[in-house]
């Protein structure tokens, strides 16, 4: 036994309900624990928990039960133990690096503890080798990617010698190569087992590998289940549903087809779908009649001051009412220049853009454009500068969950409720054209789910939707159009589907989404499998196939 | 690396320190300029590329102007003026004095932009901890937040972009102020979240439990610091003596 908490009850400051509850949950020495649970179930509280930060270093309210980590019970072991023992990787690379350069950050742990600068040379150059950090990996950490960060503050807590590492969203604020590499990583020490491993993620594909057993916390800090990955996947999907969890795809794939087990990786997922999926299944295509066109951009060129580049250069395009179109490439791809030259907030250094007047823009982070001092008053701000309301904003905050915060600061919300409200405000005009930069960013599967339902909505309503993104899934689910960029210009301009049989996907920064990757991995070996590009298509496809049946 | 970039950051901070001190204390324009010379030359053959502190040297130069316009004109109300223009008077006697501290408001400007030009922030705080015993639980958490200075100025912008967008325009001058003071807010509680989860990104790796710590890049004096310290007075002294030999050296001292 590696950790073991009893009926462990913490409350954090000025919080009414406990973060967990009654807590009761055995991590086995060298075991691989996935820990789930819907956002503000505890996970992160668990964490910090772990390695000791709470009571020793950050003040909660330790309401009842006992944690033992390493035959230590951590109220009365010291913080250097226990930090020492276990190791965390939090989510943000931008705030958990403390150094300038990348051999200073991966000592910084050690200089804690006061290791010899000999220990330290060898012990530097030990976990850049096990995290693949060679010697072309630049110097300076500025000059890193999201995910070679993570690689770096996992090297500085490998170099700590912990007996366990806990890692707490590690990709959530990455695009999806750089989680990739970060996945990658981790699977290789996990590979290894020679420590024990904590995981906290959503997502769940890449890691179905390396998991070996699941534990799901509830919305009340309790634990609601545990079990094997395929017991919980398989068996208690339906549970995980109502949680609002994020499953893995593969899992969902898997049942789609009636199968029972569940594939591990997509290479598995394939197999299955040669051995199950009923082949003449119809892919049927709504297509939509284009309507009016809401917006547009000639020839357009836009360059920063002090660059050296064109952000966007040379990119023509139209908008149309009532279609969701999905901007997705690389970071620095030109994809939110290009959206804040669509809302005509940006002006174009060559060739024209046709903006409606009646443009919402929704930033990746909502609270930077917070004007007022409450929540009620935020959403009425259009009012207050003369623009014309065109929805009861008090409807509008029933509709997103945000009526009992309605005197509340903007900024004291949670991430989800700042994302909900900024969506809320920019509703509020009725505007003709809704521009969302990375609209999923860190938000979990209910707030997923209810984002997408309101955008279906709008959608219907006549407007137009763009999406900035890097969530494949969420193109395949929502968007009528793809719009591929790199180097900013565009690179592709079609139906998702039709983007997602590109080879080229890497050169816009994207990665297949594990169901689409499924479907194309069957496809390379039988063209009788239609290329789907998710679950949503797939479940379509059945569906339809039963009706003809029918 | 220059031999400049080589000395220690604590030895070069207490040498520009006490240059800085001494050309305070000078009240003639010919003194300073030499030192100023000295500082260009120092600073190019420390590495600097000449554009760099041609860059610099463009505020820093505004400044001056300035110092020297105000200093011979309101001389002018007290004494004699000497010359006329327009509706403004300036006497020599200001006009020398205005000249004597912007030349050395720029000699120190150069000086302290060549230490800080020639010198590693993670190496200016290791040694300030082991030379002049900063508390490592100071120095560490201010390189943690020079990390986040490029940031700073990045969000600036985009929360500027932002509110734009919600719709803030502000008019006059008492709207303005009330939006500068919205950006700032907004900055503020964007900058204690990053504050607040880098110090638990700190404890979590043993830096609140640690008690002996030691530090993974070397902070040693060497022969060269001592040559370098030498160095810096002989040269002090010479510049010292040439000036007087120029009959321009003139001290508040008299």
């Amino acid at each position: 036994m590696f950790a073991r908490a009893q009926s462990l009850t913490i409350r954090h400051v000025g919080r009414k309900r406990p973060a967990l509850q009654d807590l009761d949950l055995e991590w086995e020495e060298g075991e691989r624990l996935l820990l789930l649970g819907p956002s503000g179930a505890g996970k992160s509280t668990f964490a910090l928990c772990l390695d000791g930060l709470i009571p020793h270093a950050l003040e909660a309210h330790w309401e009842s039960g006992t944690l033992t980590v390493g035959g230590r019970d951590t109220r009365s072991a010291s913080l250097a133990e226990l930090t020492q023992d276990v190791g965390v990787l939090f989510q943000d690379p931008d705030t958990q690096l403390v150094m300038l350069e990348t051999d200073d950050e991966i000592a910084f742990g050690l200089e804690n503890l006061g290791l010899p600068r000999n220990e330290m040379r060898k012990r530097v150059a030990e976990a850049r080798a096990t995290t693949g950090l060679g010697p072309a990996t630049p110097r300076r950490l500025d000059a890193l990617s999201g995910g070679t960060k993570q690689r770096v503050t996992l090297a500085s807590l490998l170099a700590m010698r912990p007996r366990a590492l806990v890692l707490d969203e590690p990709t959530a604020n990455l695009d999806p190569l750089a989680a990739r590499e970060v996945v990658t990583a981790f699977a290789a020490l996990a590979t290894r087992r020679e420590r024990s491993f904590l995981v906290i993620e959503h997502r769940l594909d890449p890691l179905l590998r390396f998991i070996d057993r699941v534990a799901v916390l509830g919305d009340d800090g309790r634990l609601a289940l545990a079990g094997d990955p395929e017991s919980v996947f398989m068996g208690r999907a339906s549970d995980l549903d109502r949680l609002g969890i994020w499953q893995p795809e593969l899992a969902e794939l898997a049942r789609v087809v009636g199968a029972e087990q569940m594939p591990r990786d997509v290479d598995e997922a394939a197999a299955l779908l040669i051995d199950r999926w009923p082949r003449g299944a119809a892919v049927q295509r709504a297509e939509r009649a284009p309507g009016r066109i809401t917006g547009a951009a000639h020839d357009v060129a836009h360059r920063y001051r002090g660059d050296d580049h064109d952000a966007v250069n040379g990119v023509s395009l139209e908008l149309y009412e009532g279609e969701i179109s999905a901007i997705v490439g690389a970071n620095g791809a030109g994809k939110s220049t290009l959206g804040l030259l669509l809302a005509g907030v940006l002006r174009p250094s060559r060739g024209t853009v046709a903006a409606s007047d009646d443009v919402a823009y929704v930033f990746q982070y909502p609270e930077r454009g917070f004007l007022a001092t409450t929540v009620r008053n935020e959403v009425r701000y259009a009012a207050t500068i003369g623009r014309r309301i065109a929805r009861d904003p008090d409807a509008l905050l029933e509709r997103f969950g945000l009526a009992r915060l309605a005197d509340a600061n903007p900024h004291s919300l949670s991430h989800g409720e700042k994302r909900r409200l900024s969506v809320a405000s920019a509703l509020v005009t009725s505007p003709t054209v809704l521009i969302l930069d990375e609209p999923t960013f860190g938000q979990d599967l209910r707030n997923v789910r209810e984002l997408v339902t309101i955008l279906r909505e709008e959608r219907d309503r006549g407007t137009t939707v763009v999406l900035i993104t890097h969530d494949l899934a969420l193109v395949a689910e929502l968007a009528d159009r793809a719009i591929a960029m790199a180097g900013g210009a565009i690179g592709f301009a079609g139906r998702p589907d039709e983007l997602f049989e590109r080879s080229d996907l890497a050169r816009f920064g994207l990665v297949l989404p594990p169901a689409a990757g499924a479907f194309a991995r069957a496809r390379e070996s039988d063209r009788a499998i239609p290329p789907l590009t998710g679950l949503g298509a797939a479940r379509t496809a059945l569906v339809g196939r039963e009706t003809v049946r029918a | 690396m220059s031999a400049l970039m080589r000395r220690d950051p604590t030895v070069k901070l207490a040498v520009v320190l006490a240059v800085s001190l001494l050309l305070i204390l000078i009240v003639d324009p010919v003194t300073p300029a030499l030192f100023l010379a000295l500082a260009i030359a120092v600073a190019l053959a420390g590495g600097a590329r000449p554009r760099t502190i041609a860059r610099a040297l463009v505020p820093l130069t505004v400044l001056g102007v300035g110092f020297v316009w105000s200093n011979a004109v309101f001389a002018a109300t007290q004494g004699p003026g000497t010359w006329t223009i327009g509706p403004f008077h300036a006497s020599e006697s200001g006009l020398r004095f205005g000249l004597a501290i912007a030349i050395r408001g720029i000699a120190i400007g150069i000086l302290s932009l060549t230490f800080v030009w020639s010198t590693d922030p993670t190496d200016l705080v290791v040694s300030l901890i082991r030379h002049v015993r900063l508390p490592f639980r100071l120095g560490y958490p201010v390189l943690a937040a020079y990390r986040f200075l490029p940031f700073f100025t990045d969000e600036y912008a985009q929360v500027r972009l932002a509110r734009r967008v919600r719709g803030a325009r502000p008019r006059g001058p008492l709207d303005r102020l009330r939006e500068a003071v919205g950006e700032l807010v907004t900055l503020l509680s964007d900058a204690t979240r990053r504050a607040t989860q880098i110090a638990i990104a700190m404890d979590a790796r043993g830096f609140a439990s640690a008690t002996e710590r030691t530090y993974y890049r070397e902070a040693r004096l060497a022969w060269g610091d001592a040559l370098f310290i030498i160095g810096a007075a002989v040269t002090t002294t010479a510049l010292l003596l040439l000036s007087e030999w120029m009959g321009a050296l003139r001290t508040v001292l008299g």
